[in-house]
């Protein structure tokens, strides 16, 4: 598998995906395996559908939250293999003096912004993170409990008064979580 | 606390009743005025004088039966001091005796902790376990000096009947220890430890080994290549790789003793203290082992295979054990919803049986206990009550205190000793090796698991992780259970490992502090928990988990994801008392709960704070106009003391910026439950404030104060007497609270504009409420609301028998806010507060 996909893999795309998120030649191989055992039409980009075909993804609350990331750029139906890692790319680990744009911690944390900004106008409103709570806690709270505690959330965060959250906001908010930490994975070489 | 009471109340009634009983005994006894022994079987029948006789001779042959016993069992020279009369008083050492001295012991340790905390110069320096071990050393040379015997000698010296309490192994083992860990495995419970597990693993096995066989090969060699100088004794390899097992685990209670006080970072802090508590395994299996090997000619290859399978015997033993009794607590205090005196006893003692139980099976009681542990802190702490959960949290963290000093104290004694061998070389060389394998050993590892780890171990950290592999109690216990026939140079590996806890307690523990600060560490930050970031975590949790499964790689998010599903949809259910109970909905309530009586209540405290300033230092012009020449704005701002001390307070906050810092946090920032795991705070100083109950009660307080004084101000400007019961609650005594710097974030202070104005805009809601009732009051000029006021304190204090309309709706707007919750005990406490 591994040697029929660095086959078609040429060096010179492996050195601009390399430039382009930091990733080592091996972990692009590896990865470009994965890509295309998701690839079930074989065309090289992958649709929507290939990604919820993972059985685990398809039952993750946020699954449909984290393919839609993969989409987002294009705005085609379709990723490629460089945009597929682009997205991939925000979860390297950070280390010293390797500087990479997106894996910084802004972007991250864009990231996980993105999961909530379901209309993407750039603002966390109340209903988008109503929905999310729903997502992710299911039955386990009543309704009027869950309204409250989203009210209360963005209140906590709000600082312009506009009842939403910003991305500024969203960043001051979370100023002392370790977010670095905690939106890495170790990329097998 | 109710355990503690519970012990207190039976101890008072047991000592009462026995001291009637013997009284009554001693009563009958003189009334007939006839010798006990005298009396035989027949005076039953006799009339109902000898009745009682009968039954304190009955009770006579039963305490010398039991005299006889505990002569027969301590089997010293008995000499039979028994007579059959009766005593009126009496002196029993041998049977009160060891329990009295262990008492007294008891005391005097929590004594000597007391007053280290008061000798504040000391305390800075040096830590407690190395004052510890002086005192130690002192109560030792004192007994040795008047030649009292402890009991490990008695054997030697005979025929004395004074016991001292002293270090044994089975004492440390079955009851010092478990409490320590214990306390320490609630609070194992905890986001950071589970992320460094992984690496605390490899630290604790793959480590104490690597010490274990560097350690005991290398100081064969050095004695054998006879670097060591002369030595007398036979030295073998087996015995010094039994030596080496002992000598190279990091000890849990040291570690614990020392890295409390010195607060690095949370990651460090786990990382070595994880490792000190699961290496007990790996120092139990290698120390059995290298004692068996010790006792065998020769050693047939099987046995190691045999070596390595009773290590995950021990330790995967240890964990069933801990999660079985951990579990069962869950289900025992799932069904005491009724019967809340139990709680306490329930989880302590359950972790107790599952710590004992692993002991019985030769398992690793500390891995039991600290499973057992996690395990309750997920689920049983959480059904039991408010109440039980302070009993138990109080209860450990007493227990364990007293523990750690009765440790140290018991270390410093058997210092004093005259069976010590000293051999220069061999304790020289042991030290060298310590140090220098700990450090080989950590930056070997460190190396490992960077490789591994997202957040790396940088070298300073790994310096003090070396730095910080103290030695202490176990491997003193473990020394002295080695059987002298069996390793020949037990004596000398005594006095060595005793030195080399010395050497590291006071030469490691004392310097650590500085270290950390030289070596910019990181300290220990208070974090402050926010709906934010726990909903984040939640989502960012889930969210890796889904790209862990894009990237086809399942790693740690999977793994925690999957656990989280299992133990939602399965366990919980199983395990926790029924009920809306979210982690979501607890912080939730907790935080809207401090947040409304910091709006409630915090500018009024901070007022409070400045009254000095506010109500003393006050130009007599500034003080408002007679009550009919008002305007109405003024009107406003002077009825309701919030807002006219919000402007005061405004100009104050610009005059010193600095001093205000101090109030506002203890205003806004005072998160009662955190405070307790943020600090460590062995002698739980300003506990109460660490109550939500308590802390909130006390804001009110302090309000209610402060309008009352507001009343009472105005009355005096108005010219009337100003009335005499608020005198007392002038008088209230302040609370000392001491705040961190740490943990202040400059844009808090910037909330105090918006929560001042939420009070004003509140005021003003009340106020157009009640606007009939007090326009009412205008225009009569006794009937205003300071005299309300004052009525209110004084109502309050004489029976609460008249609740005015102010407070009531504020009391139903308080209720309504924290609607959502659906603590009934929360809502009463409130009530019972704002009433």
């Amino acid at each position: 598998m591994g040697n029929r996909s660095s086959l078609l893999l040429r060096e010179e795309e492996i050195a601009q995906i390399q430039e382009e998120t930091g990733f080592t030649p091996n972990q692009i191989e590896r990865l470009y395996s994965r890509f295309t055992s998701l690839d079930r039409g074989d065309c090289g980009t992958l649709s929507r559908e290939d990604f919820l075909r993972i059985p685990e993804l398809a039952i993750n609350p946020l699954g449909d939250r984290i393919v839609h990331a993969f989409f987002e750029e294009g705005c085609s139906d379709r990723v490629n293999f460089l945009q597929f890692m682009q997205v991939l790319a925000h979860f390297r680990p950070i280390k010293k003096g390797r500087d990479n744009k997106l894996n910084s911690r802004e972007q991250k944390l864009k990231f996980a912004f993105k999961m909530y900004d379901l209309d993407n106008d750039d603002k966390i409103s109340k209903d988008e993170l109503l929905a999310i709570l729903h997502m992710m806690v299911g039955a386990n709270i009543s309704e009027e409990q869950l309204t409250s505690i989203a009210e209360r959330t963005i209140l906590e965060a709000d600082q312009n008064g506009d009842q939403m959250i910003s991305f500024e906001e969203f960043c001051n908010a979370l100023e002392r979580t370790d977010v670095e930490q905690k939106m890495s994975i170790r990329f097998l070489n | 606390m109710s355990v503690n009471y519970c012990i207190m109340v039976s101890g008072a009634w047991i000592s009462l009743i026995t001291f009637l009983a013997e009284y009554f005994i001693c009563l009958s006894g003189s009334l007939v005025e006839r010798n006990v022994s005298e009396v035989d079987w027949d005076s039953i029948s006799k009339p109902p004088i000898n009745y009682s006789n009968a039954i304190s001779e009955r009770l006579g042959q039963l305490s010398n039966r039991l005299s006889q016993d505990e002569l027969l069992t301590n089997d010293s020279s008995s000499h039979e001091t028994e007579h059959h009369g009766i005593h009126v008083a009496n002196w029993r050492w041998d049977e009160i005796g060891v329990f009295f001295t262990f008492a007294v012991f008891i005391v005097v340790s929590g004594l000597a902790k007391v007053a280290f905390h008061h000798a504040n110069s000391i305390a800075e320096h040096i830590p407690e376990s190395c004052l510890m071990i002086i005192v130690g050393v002192t109560v030792g040379g004192i007994i040795y000096g008047s030649g009292v015997s402890l009991p490990g000698e008695k054997r030697l010296n005979g025929g004395d009947n004074i016991t001292f309490p002293t270090f044994t192994p089975r004492l440390f083992f079955l009851i010092l220890l478990p409490p320590v860990v214990l306390e320490s495995s609630y609070s194992l419970y905890n986001r950071a430890f589970s992320y460094n597990l992984s690496t605390i693993m490899l630290y604790a096995v793959v480590g104490t080994l690597f010490n274990t066989f560097t350690i005991g090969p290398l100081l064969f060699l050095l004695r054998h290549f006879g670097l060591m100088g002369p030595m007398v004794e036979r030295l073998t390899l087996i015995d010094c790789l039994v030596f080496a097992a002992l000598i190279s685990a990091v000890d849990p209670v040291a570690v614990l003793a020392i890295f409390q006080e010195v607060g690095v970072n949370e990651d460090l802090y786990y990382l070595l203290f994880g490792e000190s508590l699961f290496n007990d395994a790996v120092t139990i299996v290698l120390y059995n082992t290298m004692v068996t090997f010790c006792e065998m000619p020769e050693i047939p290859v099987g046995q190691y295979g045999l070596a390595i399978l009773a290590f995950f015997t021990v330790s995967c033993g240890g964990i069933a054990v801990g999660a079985i009794f951990g579990l069962l607590t869950a289900l025992i205090t799932r069904t005491t919803q009724e019967c809340r005196v139990v709680e306490p006893l329930a989880v302590l003692g359950v972790a107790y049986v599952s710590y004992l139980s692993a002991e019985l099976f030769h398992f690793s009681g500390i891995i039991s206990i600290i499973i057992c542990g996690l395990v309750q802190a997920h689920y049983a702490l959480k059904n039991i009550s408010q109440k039980s959960y302070t009993t138990v949290k109080y209860f450990t963290k007493m227990l364990s205190s007293t523990s750690d000093a009765i440790i140290f104290l018991f270390l410093g004694m058997v210092l004093v000793s005259d069976q010590h061998v000293w051999h220069t070389g061999f304790v020289l060389w042991t030290l060298i090796l310590c140090l220098v394998c700990r450090f080989a050993g950590v930056f070997l590892l460190t190396c490992l698991t960077n490789k591994l780890r997202v957040k790396k171990i940088n070298i300073q950290e790994q310096f003090i992780m070396a730095y910080g592999g103290l030695r202490g109690a176990i491997a003193f216990s473990m020394v002295e259970t080695l059987d002298a026939d069996l390793v020949e140079p037990r004596p000398m590996f005594v006095t060595t490992t005793l030195i080399v806890i010395i050497f590291t307690v006071f030469v490691q523990g004392s310097t650590i502090k500085p270290l950390v600060a030289l070596l910019n560490i990181t300290r220990s930050k208070s974090e402050k928990e926010t709906l934010n970031i726990e909903i984040n975590d939640n989502v960012i949790g889930t969210m890796m988990a889904g790209i862990e499964e894009i990237t086809g790689v399942r790693g740690d998010f999977y793994i925690r994801r999957k656990l989280e599903q299992f133990d939602d949809s399965v366990l919980k259910k199983i395990f926790l008392s029924p009920g809306p109970d979210h982690d979501l909905t607890r912080l939730y309530e907790k935080l809207s709960l401090t947040e409304h009586f910091a709006h409630l209540y915090g500018p009024a405290t901070l007022i409070e704070d400045k009254k000095t300033l506010l109500f003393h230092s006050e130009e007599p012009d500034d003080l408002p106009p007679p009550l009919s020449t008002r305007s109405s704005s003024y009107r406003r701002s002077s009825l309701f003391p919030g807002v006219e001390l919000r402007d005061k307070l405004k100009s104050h906050l610009e005059q010193d910026k600095k001093a205000t810092t101090g109030t506002l946090r203890r205003a806004f920032s005072t998160n009662a439950y955190h405070k307790f795991h943020q600090r460590y705070n062995p002698n739980l100083i300003d506990d109460h404030c660490q109550e939500m109950r308590d802390q909130l009660k006390l804001r009110h307080l302090k309000a209610r104060r402060i309008t009352s004084m507001v009343a009472q101000h105005r009355r005096m400007s108005m010219g009337s007497v100003p009335s005499s019961p608020m005198a007392e609650e002038f008088s209230w005594p302040r609370r000392k609270i001491e705040f961190e710097l740490e943990g202040l974030y400059p844009e808090e202070l910037e909330g105090i504009d918006t929560i001042l104005d939420r009070t004003e805009q509140r005021i003003v809601r009340q106020r157009s409420l009640s606007s009939d009732k007090s326009l009412k009051r205008m225009d009569t000029p006794t009937g205003t609301e300071p005299i309300e006021g004052v009525q209110q304190g004084g109502a309050t204090q004489h029976g609460r028998s008249s609740v005015p309309h102010r407070h009531t709706s504020l009391r139903e707007r308080t209720l309504h806010n924290i609607a959502e919750s659906d603590d009934v005990l929360l809502d009463e406490n409130l009530t019972e507060s704002l009433v």
